[in-house]
């Protein structure tokens, strides 16, 4: 299964790139060359780590149920597998009619520079993207598409151990105000960092 | 995706005998007036309904329900696509470097032709498409709230890595 699922991500990025270049799109590739001296890192240092690989075969325990509920989504969650071998959990909100009413995903990787690297990727872009701290956190802040409620946050909570939260809602009151999907995003995270154990 | 339209449309030649026999009984005046301007009254009266085609209004609340299925494959390859995006170069070499910087940039980005761009917008206009098929339902049907099963066709189902706990 997990073969057919990696098959399916890389076919998909094929597809993407294919049409890419189709489309005239200026993709080739430009020579990086490592810097001799890399500049400071831009992200901030943690003051107080937290052990994300404690939970990273738990990604469901990232929220308590009485907090699930009470950011209003339904139980169980549901656990899938992630990128490169980790662990995801989705919670959702449907209505009776099927309908997708929010969603959180919340991935961790033990071993990823994920700030470091989401800074710095080109965002300029953006719709909106923030460097900033979650419960005390440096955090990465991004929305990709300005027409949906959806925000995705990178926690760093230890050095190479992050947790990234993807919060989308489609209740009619965001969508005049995607932007307010991050400010719902945001105490989501906190409340996810902080329920990982701290390094002893 | 087209297992699901299909279901959706599920059309069928309808006898000629009776539409030769009274020209005005088909899936158009099926439906009365009460889906004018609407997409299932669109597709009932225009070329669907004269080339003999109809609805199946019993397998729409499932196509609806096979949907947002697919909808929900979609927006779950989103956070594969946004962790795509930041996995670090495997080693400080140019070629390194620059592999991660060409697949975090197709992976995610600020413009359109990205899989996380794509994914989102996919997943969406499964979800619009969706929500028109209940509104429509309901007024066609003349309820207030629609009883949409909670699983897809048997058949249809995405590759799925999730469990429920």
């Amino acid at each position: 299964m997990k073969t057919r699922y990696l098959a399916s991500v890389v076919a998909a990025i094929s597809m993407t790139m294919v049409a890419g270049c189709g489309g005239g799109n200026d993709a080739s590739p430009q020579a990086v060359r490592p810097s001799a001296t890399p500049a400071a890192s831009p992200i901030p240092p943690v003051k107080n780590p937290r052990d994300v690989a404690a939970m990273a075969r738990r990604p469901c325990e990232l929220l308590t149920a009485q907090q699930a509920t009470g950011f209003g989504f339904d139980l169980p969650p549901k656990e899938l597998d992630g990128l490169l071998g980790t662990l995801r959990c989705k919670w959702t909100r449907t209505t009776r009619e099927q309908e997708l009413v929010r969603t959180l995903d919340v991935t961790m990787f033990t071993n990823n520079p994920t700030l470091e690297v989401a800074y710095s990727r080109e965002h300029r872009g953006l719709p909106f993207f923030e460097l900033t701290e979650v419960a005390g956190y440096p955090a990465i802040v991004t929305r990709t598409n300005a027409d949906i409620a959806a925000c995705d946050i990178d926690i760093k909570a230890a050095e190479r151990q992050s947790v990234t939260v993807l919060y989308q809602s489609d209740e009619p009151a965001l969508k005049n105000n995607p932007q307010q999907s991050c400010e719902v995003g945001k105490k989501i995270a906190a409340a996810v960092v902080l329920n990982l154990p701290l390094k002893s | 995706m087209w297992q699901t339209l299909h279901a959706y449309v599920h059309a069928w030649a309808k006898g000629n005998a009776m539409r030769d026999e009274d020209p005005t009984s088909g899936a158009a005046s099926d439906t009365g007036n009460v889906l004018d301007g609407t997409a299932l009254g669109a597709l009932l009266s225009g070329n669907g309904a004269a080339a003999g085609f109809s609805i199946d209004y019993e397998r729409v609340p499932q196509s609806i329900a096979d949907l947002e299925h697919a909808a929900d494959y979609l927006q779950d390859q989103v956070a594969v696509a946004q962790g795509l995006a930041n996995i670090p170069a495997p080693g400080v070499d140019g070629v390194s470097l620059n592999a991660v910087a060409q697949i975090g940039k197709w992976a995610s980005d600020s413009g359109a032709n990205n899989l996380e761009a794509n994914l989102r917008a996919g997943a969406q206009q499964l979800r619009d498409l969706a929500q028109k098929l209940r509104e429509d339902l309901k007024t066609y049907l003349q309820v207030e709230e629609l009883n949409i099963p909670t699983t897809p066709s048997p058949g249809l189902p995405l590759p799925s890595s999730g469990q429920s706990l």
